[in-house]
């Protein structure tokens, strides 16, 4: 018997419309929750939902600190509800009210927490997915066991959310239960570069380079970033004086 | 009988002293879960409440949901009752005793409920809701006399001339039985039949809740201590649902050793950011701070108190989450991460104007008092996300600053120059410089110093 007899030729427009959870392996799976505009348009048509997956563990691998990491969440950030926190947990430096102020968010907005224990931290986390007031958390934490990341990942699904992750390069071989894995590394035009790593739907073969964000500071920079020398250090002069007759 | 006696014999019996303090204290936190339903509680004789629930019929959906939901929160009370339901408010009362007379065991308490119905069918041979007249009249005349207390004296007489039950004593001529019996007993007996309003002066629950519990052991372990303070707590919601209260501060104090090697008691403070209420809100919090507190002496006794109240915000359910609760849910999780972190570990903004980024970039523990400055001075270029605790010192090659690599310098320089007037003064020109994995950094130049000294600062994310 031909297959044809068995399925009808054109099975997806009818296959698809059964459950949101269902999806071609060639194409993007589509997201049943709410989510996030990352707000650059190249990345949000790489990512199932076109955004930032709320409620549910994202992984973003860095280098280090410092290539662009969170400018590249303040537009998704700034689509959450205002009045929402953002939890910054253990990160690696002290963040910069006066940064953040220059974003136009509400420094009110912004909690740090900086727990002593890792089993705090991770308790800590828990609680703040569970309790789901917050807009966003951004999570440092290495190295972090996998038993940890699915609990995490657990809680998360109860709120909307959005967790981040920020563990180093070289977890990048290595399981996790996030729905999204995102490496990310810097040019030395100062452009990002996102490496998809897992999402739902095939693999993403090509990076996806995110030019500098517009800011005052890099706008006003309209060559390439050449090397200028160091300021001469002032020296001090001994000029004699001439002694009054 | 003596004790002796009774170890005589039956030798397996477990003895324990009457607490007449405990009796009453149960007594008061079932009058407590009773108030959640109706404001008409009253305390009558043998620990019976009466419970007045005609108007609050509507709101909770009828009898007997109102009956299993008193059953069950009694039952997470650990208290044992005898429940009926009937019209009438002695009615009520005297199914509730005959069921206990008949039911062989002893139950800690009687709750009858007066006006309108139902009960339990522990026992099969005294059914004991009447939701209506008829029902009434049909169980109340089954019931034995001995179960009306002015019926005591005259039993005997009773019995010898052949009345046996209520049904019995109603059947027989009314002015004949008065002249013999007094006019009491027929006054009691009408009462269980017809009398529908009870006038007597309500329980009312008491303005602070102030509850000890003796522990069996000495507890030195706080784990230990968390389930006790749970059963503390739980009495004390009951109380806060009576009166319609929420809960702002309690205290709760840990005793230790009493007699010779007394210890004063470890008190523990509980303040909540939001006013709470419900065990589920509570309980976190209260786990936490125990879990947190180190024993030095074992633990005998445990006080909790109630110090600031609160009323109970109503609100109404909403199909969807509603954004507008967020806040309160949010202030109930800093509560939370304070009680486990600790406060200095819980860090808002809290920026100061000064042109020093150090000084500027003030976080402070959190704590209800301190205002969050949304004006300090606004830097006029772009400062980095990052911020190092201590400027790191960089080391110098071909004049050029060295971090991992020479950097470029891109920016710069930003002179910040302030602060003569303590003893923090600073005299730095800032530059924005770039390494060759293009991480931008925030670094300084001391100007005071001979030598070009560089310090790294922070780093853009």
């Amino acid at each position: 018997m031909p297959i044809s007899a068995i399925t009808p030729l054109c099975p997806s427009a009818s296959l698809l419309k059964l459950h949101p959870a269902l999806w071609r392996g060639s194409q993007l799976g589509t997201r049943a929750g709410p989510t996030v505009s990352t707000g650059f348009a190249a990345l949000d048509a790489e990512l199932p939902g076109n955004g930032w997956p709320t409620g549910a563990l994202i992984e973003l691998l860095t280098p280090h600190s410092g290539i662009g990491e969170i400018r590249l969440l303040r537009a998704a950030l700034h689509a959450q509800p205002s009045p929402q926190p953002v939890v910054l947990l253990q990160p690696p430096y002290q963040p910069n009210i006066a940064c953040w102020s220059d974003w136009r968010f509400g420094p009110q907005r912004l909690l740090h927490l900086t727990p002593q224990r890792a089993r705090d931290a991770y308790w800590a986390a828990e609680q703040i997915l569970k309790n789901g007031s917050c807009a966003a958390l951004l999570f440092w934490a290495h190295p972090v066991q996998t038993s940890v990341l699915k609990r995490l990942h657990l809680a998360a699904q109860s709120s909307q959310t959005l967790f981040f992750m920020f563990r180093p390069h070289s977890v990048q071989n290595d399981a996790s239960p996030a729905v999204l894995r995102v490496l990310l590394s810097a040019e030395p035009t100062g452009a990002l570069t996102l490496s998809i790593l897992k999402r739902r739907g095939p693999s993403c073969g090509h990076p996806i380079t995110l030019a500098s964000p517009s800011s005052e500071l890099f706008s006003t920079i309209t060559h390439d970033p050449m090397d200028r020398p160091a300021p001469a250090q002032p020296q001090p002069r001994h000029v004699a004086t001439p002694l009054a007759d | 009988m003596r004790c002796a006696t009774v170890h005589s014999l039956a030798p397996e019996c477990l003895l324990y002293p009457r607490d007449p303090q405990a009796e009453q204290n149960a007594y008061v936190q079932a009058a407590h879960v009773a108030l959640a339903y109706s404001p008409s509680v009253y305390q009558h004789t043998n620990a019976t409440l009466l419970i007045d629930v005609t108007y609050s019929l509507r709101l909770f959906g009828g009898i007997r949901l109102i009956v299993q939901g008193l059953r069950q929160q009694l039952k997470r009370l650990k208290l044992q009752v005898q429940s009926s339901v009937a019209p009438t408010a002695t009615g009520a009362w005297l199914l509730a005793q005959a069921a206990q007379h008949s039911a062989q065991h002893f139950a800690q308490r009687s709750t009858q409920q007066s006006a309108q119905y139902s009960a339990r069918h522990s026992v099969q041979h005294s059914p004991r809701y009447a939701c209506g007249q008829a029902t009434l009249e049909r169980l109340l005349d089954r019931l034995p006399c001995a179960v009306l207390p002015s019926a005591q004296p005259h039993l005997v007489w009773l019995k010898a001339i052949g009345c046996e039950t209520l049904g019995g004593m109603r059947a027989l001529p009314r002015n004949g039985l008065q002249r013999r019996v007094g006019i009491a007993l027929l006054a009691e007996l009408e009462h269980a039949y017809t009398q529908t309003v009870w006038r007597q002066a309500p329980y009312l629950a008491p303005e602070q809740f102030i509850e000890q519990l003796d522990l069996l052991d000495r507890l030195e372990h706080t784990e230990a201590l968390a389930s006790f303070a749970e059963r503390l707590a739980l009495r004390l919601c009951t109380w806060l649902a009576a009166k319609q209260y929420a809960l702002r501060s309690a205290t709760l104090e840990l005793h230790h050793e009493r007699g010779r090697h007394a210890c004063p008691p470890t008190t523990l403070e509980l303040a909540f950011g939001e006013p709470v209420w419900l065990m589920a809100q509570l309980m976190p919090l209260l786990r936490e701070r125990l879990s947190r507190q180190s024993l030095v002496w074992p633990v005998v006794a445990l006080t909790l108190r109630s110090q600031a109240l609160a009323v109970q915000s109503t609100r109404s359910a909403t199909l969807f989450p509603d954004p507008l609760h967020a806040p309160a849910d949010y202030r109930r999780l800093l509560d939370l991460l304070c009680a486990r972190l600790g406060a200095d570990h819980v860090l808002q903004p809290a920026p100061l104007a000064d042109h020093r980024p150090e000084i500027a970039n003030n976080w402070a523990p959190l704590d209800a008092s301190t205002v969050v400055a949304t004006s300090a001075v606004g830097p006029l270029t772009e400062r980095p996300f990052w911020l190092l605790a201590e400027p790191l010192a960089l080391s110098v090659s071909d004049d050029r600053p060295i971090y991992y690599g020479p950097l470029q310098l891109l920016r710069g320089p930003e002179r910040i120059e302030s602060g003569w007037w303590d003893h923090l003064r600073i005299a730095r020109d800032y530059f924005v410089a770039q390494d060759q994995q293009a991480v931008r950094y925030w670094i300084y130049r001391e100007r005071d110093t001979e030598q070009a000294r560089w310090f790294l600062h922070g780093l853009f994310a």
